[in-house]
């Protein structure tokens, strides 16, 4: 294994470690819920409000199943939330110390879907109703040798493999045109 | 401790740039089967992190109240099919396009636009696919392979120590999958 290879994994290993033996497994997705939840609450505030007695009612069925979000939407300012916001920051120190390997660096064949607002944003849609709906999307939960995990990372790799493999073919189509 | 999130949060998007899953085309290559390097980055750095909590738990030093551990159910297949046309578009996942916010705006913006309305989308329409039985038909329950709290259940009884196992397994199969495999 090179160099390289290994300290990206020691590196990105810590990350998930540290997380997890301080507060609690890496999360992201569910932040998104949370945002969404923010946003749907500005319009309709019936969605997820707060009673005399303290309590947080919600009209929604998937808020009413994960009472942490709905708490949440109604504090935004959690642990997780922070988390994530605090992501960005990282990633950008990060390029600032390693501008060598900058982001403008990647391969320019066949990428031109990578550029396309509306695939963009369909693919985060699919993103995120899928990590909604499997109640998950980091591989903090493989660590903990979870059979959710494993499932999840399988059925990733399978539909992630084939759509890359088809935009690949699609891509050299267009190229011959 | 709610300002650990801010360190906590700034080294995993330390992280994920570091290693390139910021790069979209690095993603896509590896679903392309071109260059596996990221699969093995990850697959080794979840090998890590189970290897390092085993070794600490043995030594009954891992909090383990701090296991958060999801049910395997249908919506875990059905969700991750989803995820994965997602992922092999736009070579990104929810934690990356925040962490490329900064780095490549164009890009990520409109991934995590699509991911709130996605999520939007998702909420508003969970009771439906709750009642048509696609999230929690086939609940296996919070099943792991080893039982690493008294929470759930496991397939194997061999405690935290099970961990070691599992994370040396990870590192054995990160560092034999070559790095290519198509060109």
């Amino acid at each position: 294994m090179s160099k390289n290879i290994f300290k990206s994994i020691v590196i990105l290993g810590l990350s998930f470690v540290l997380a997890i033996m301080l507060v609690k497994p890496i999360g992201v997705s569910t932040e998104y819920s949370t945002t969404a939840g923010i946003i749907e609450k500005t319009f309709d505030p019936t969605i997820v409000s707060k009673k005399k007695d303290g309590k947080i009612e919600t009209s929604n069925k998937y808020y009413q199943d994960n009472p942490k979000i709905a708490n949440n939407i109604e504090h935004p300012l959690s642990y997780s939330m922070l988390f994530v916001v605090s992501i960005p920051f990282g990633a950008l120190l990060a390029s600032l110390i390693f501008k060598k390997k900058s982001q403008l660096s990647t391969t320019k064949n066949d990428n031109h879907i990578l550029n396309n607002p509306l695939i963009l944003f369909l693919g985060g849609f699919l993103l995120l109703f899928g990590a909604r709906w499997a109640g998950r999307c980091t591989s903090g939960h493989m660590m903990q040798s979870s059979t959710s995990g494993i499932v999840f990372a399988l059925a990733v790799s399978f539909t992630g493999i084939i759509i890359a493999v088809l935009t690949a073919k699609l891509a050299r189509k267009d190229h011959k045109k | 401790m709610i300002l650990l999130a801010i360190p906590l949060g700034m080294f995993f998007g330390f992280s994920l740039y570091y290693v390139g899953a910021t790069k979209p085309s690095k993603i896509i290559n590896m679903l392309r089967l071109k260059d596996l390097s990221l699969a093995k980055i990850i697959l080794g750095a979840i090998g890590f992190g189970s290897l390092a909590i085993g070794i600490i738990g043995v030594l009954n030093l891992f909090p383990t109240a701090h296991f958060e551990i999801k049910p395997l159910n249908l919506g875990v297949l059905l969700g991750g099919l989803i995820f994965g046309i997602g992922f092999g578009l736009v070579g990104s996942c929810p934690g990356t396009a925040m962490a490329s916010l900064f780095t490549n705006f164009k890009h990520a913006i409109w991934v995590i636009l699509g991911g709130i309305v996605g999520t939007l989308t998702f909420s508003s329409s969970y009771g439906f696919m709750k009642d048509l039985g696609l999230v929690n038909k086939l609940n296996f329950g919070k099943l792991t392979l080893f039982d690493i709290s008294s929470k759930g259940s496991s397939l194997f009884h061999l405690g935290i120590s099970g961990l070691i196992i599992w994370g040396a397994l990870l590192i054995i199969v990160a560092i034999i999958i070559p790095k290519t495999l198509l060109q």
